[in-house]
């Protein structure tokens, strides 16, 4: 079973100049209580910037949901209630 | 420092790169005017009054983006296409290189200090007793300062016991260092272009992003659209500004279209020679001391408010300049692109012939995102011609250039070095008693910018991602040179 929160942050460079390089930050971010139970990782370009149905850049995927026009504060809040969700006990079935 | 990281920022790249979109679409002119309602939909959140005026506001800011002056047009802007059109079809940009969008100015607090709510309105009063100009009176149980009589010189908010009294800033106006950006009579902002020295920290600081450079990503598209060689000639700050090395980055600017990509670090290199020999010379003339010449801002401040140092300016040209002569007489028929962290550039631009056009690393950013380039997924590729050395590379940090000069001046002379990291009233008030003739120093060193180059207005990245880009590759550099080189 998961036990945490899979960040995946898009730092292809249209993700980069649209604000990418400062979400790589959140790591520090995420409170003290749920920090070892966040996972933040920069990936390569995917595409999705290349078909404006997608949304706009950045884009970061939480345990397989992608969220476009990320911000530092949709970013984290979408953290949190993921982890809540781990810590209820429900299993996130997205992106396993 | 500079923080680049906010909504209007974001706001500008993706209209650039929206533009750019639809110019390599072939549909810049049937598609614009749809710009500002796709991007403000009825059903969005307005983030001004309503989503008429957001609407209107892009209309401001597409075209500052097409290059046209917004102070020059009737009240009510002409269709976007009609622009688009003018700015396909013109051969030359025009001064100046900055634009207000009056009506995005949210005309800022008069007044700097503001009696909030945690007033008292107590016995001692402080704040009316020692205020000089009788500009603050009560009314009710709240004190009030009367605009038209307050002068901001701060008494009050040192004097009162409740600290109720805060300092608002004018973002614009305390950006300016020479105090060429200022209110009309509504209130609302223009720019003096007798004084400015288009530093470009006004369009950066204003939280509305009511001021912009006016962009030559047309210009450059439309050759490239067309299929006429364009250089790219690109500063030495480029060091970490995209994703992956510098060798994708040149990688992805070619991708964008650009036929030929030169390192600006290599005039960078002839001019620390020049000035180096240049400074040798004066010194030896007995010049007390002699000023640098790379920064198109702060020269161009010596010339409006600091005229006394002008003579111990160098008047050995700009790493630009010596870059885009090597390119006119290599590529004479290709189109000559400075790109590069600067607004100041744009101005140095128009005044020299071998220069067409100048982008910034943001604009940059905005041809790859239109085409869809991710630099890291490319592979890599190196600059043409180069001859550029790690002093020539070093540049873009505050002390890069002292050092150049320093190595080679190569112990000719003891350079004593002062610097002048970031342009402010202060520095500027040093460049006028340095002018009378004394110094701290013989090598002057100024940098408009706080931190130099890689703090730039038209930058991407963090400068502090840059500074360690920058300084892995120097090391990078050495050790390669080191190992191959022979003179």
């Amino acid at each position: 079973m998961k036990t945490k929160v899979q960040v995946q942050i898009c730092v292809g460079t249209a993700c980069h100049i649209m604000g990418a390089a400062d979400l790589i930050t959140i790591e520090d971010l995420v409170a003290e209580p749920l920090r070892d139970r966040v996972e933040v990782k920069g990936i390569s370009c995917l595409g999705l910037c290349r078909d404006e149905t997608h949304g706009k850049p950045p884009f970061v995927i939480i345990d397989g949901e992608t969220l476009s026009g990320a911000t530092l504060d949709r970013v984290l809040h979408r953290i949190e209630r993921q982890a809540e969700k781990l810590s209820d006990g429900g299993v996130s079935d997205a992106g396993s | 420092m500079l923080v680049l990281e906010n909504r209007a920022t974001y706001i500008r790249r993706e209209l650039q790169a929206k533009v750019l979109k639809l110019l390599f679409a072939g549909e810049l002119e049937s598609g614009i005017d749809d710009l500002p309602r796709l991007l403000y939909p009825r059903k969005r959140d307005a983030i001004r009054c309503c989503i008429y005026k957001d609407r209107a506001i892009t209309v401001y800011r597409l075209m500052a983006i097409l290059g046209i002056s917004i102070e020059g047009e009737p009240d009510d802007p002409r269709p976007l296409r009609e622009y688009a059109r003018q700015a396909l079809e013109r051969e030359t940009v025009s001064e100046p290189v900055l634009t207000v969008i009056d009506e995005g100015c949210s005309a800022c607090v008069q007044n700097n200090y503001y009696i909030t709510d945690a007033c008292r309105g107590c016995v001692a009063r402080p704040c009316t007793v020692n205020c000089p100009r009788d500009a603050i009176s009560f009314q009710g149980d709240r004190a009030k300062i009367d605009p038209a009589a307050c002068v901001n010189c701060g008494r009050c908010q040192g004097v009162c016991p409740y600290n109720a009294i805060v300092y608002q800033p004018v973002p614009c106006e305390e950006g300016c260092p020479v105090g060429a950006i200022k209110k009309n009579e509504r209130g609302r902002e223009y720019i003096d272009y007798s004084l400015c020295i288009f530093c470009g920290r006004c369009t950066r600081a204003c939280p509305f992003g009511a001021i912009m450079e006016r962009s030559q990503i047309i210009d450059v598209a439309r050759h490239i659209q067309a299929e006429t060689p364009v250089v790219a000639m690109v500063a030495p700050s480029i060091v970490g500004q995209f994703p992956g090395t510098l060798e994708q980055t040149v990688a992805g600017i070619r991708a964008a279209g650009f036929s030929v990509v030169l390192e600006v670090a290599s005039g960078a290199d002839v001019t620390a020679q020049k000035e180096a020999a240049e400074f040798v010379e004066r010194l030896a003339e007995g010049d007390a001391m002699m000023g640098t010449s790379c920064c198109p801002a702060y020269t161009e401040a010596v010339k409006k408010h600091a005229t006394d140092f002008g003579k111990y300016v160098s008047t050995t040209r700009t790493p630009m300049s010596y870059t885009a002569e090597m390119a006119a007489e290599r590529y004479s028929d290709a189109i000559k692109v400075f790109i590069g962290p600067c607004i100041a550039k744009k101005f140095e631009g128009i005044g020299d012939a071998n220069i067409d056009y100048v982008l910034t690393y943001e604009e940059l950013g905005a041809f790859l995102m239109a085409r869809g380039i991710d630099t890291a997924a490319l592979e890599g590729s190196a600059f043409d011609a180069t001859t550029a050395t790690k002093h020539g590379r070093g540049f873009p940090v505050s002390r890069g250039v002292t050092e150049a000069v320093e190595h080679y001046v190569d112990g000719r002379v003891a350079v004593k070095p002062v610097l002048i990291d970031g342009l402010q009233k202060k520095g500027l008030n040093q460049l006028r008693a340095f002018g009378k003739g004394k110094a701290p120093g013989n090598l002057i060193e100024v940098m408009s910018c706080e931190g130099g180059c890689i703090c730039g207005p038209g930058v991407v990245s963090n400068p502090k991602r840059t500074d360690r880009a920058l300084k892995a590759f120097l090391a990078e550099a050495e050790a390669a040179s080191t190992s191959s080189k022979d003179a």
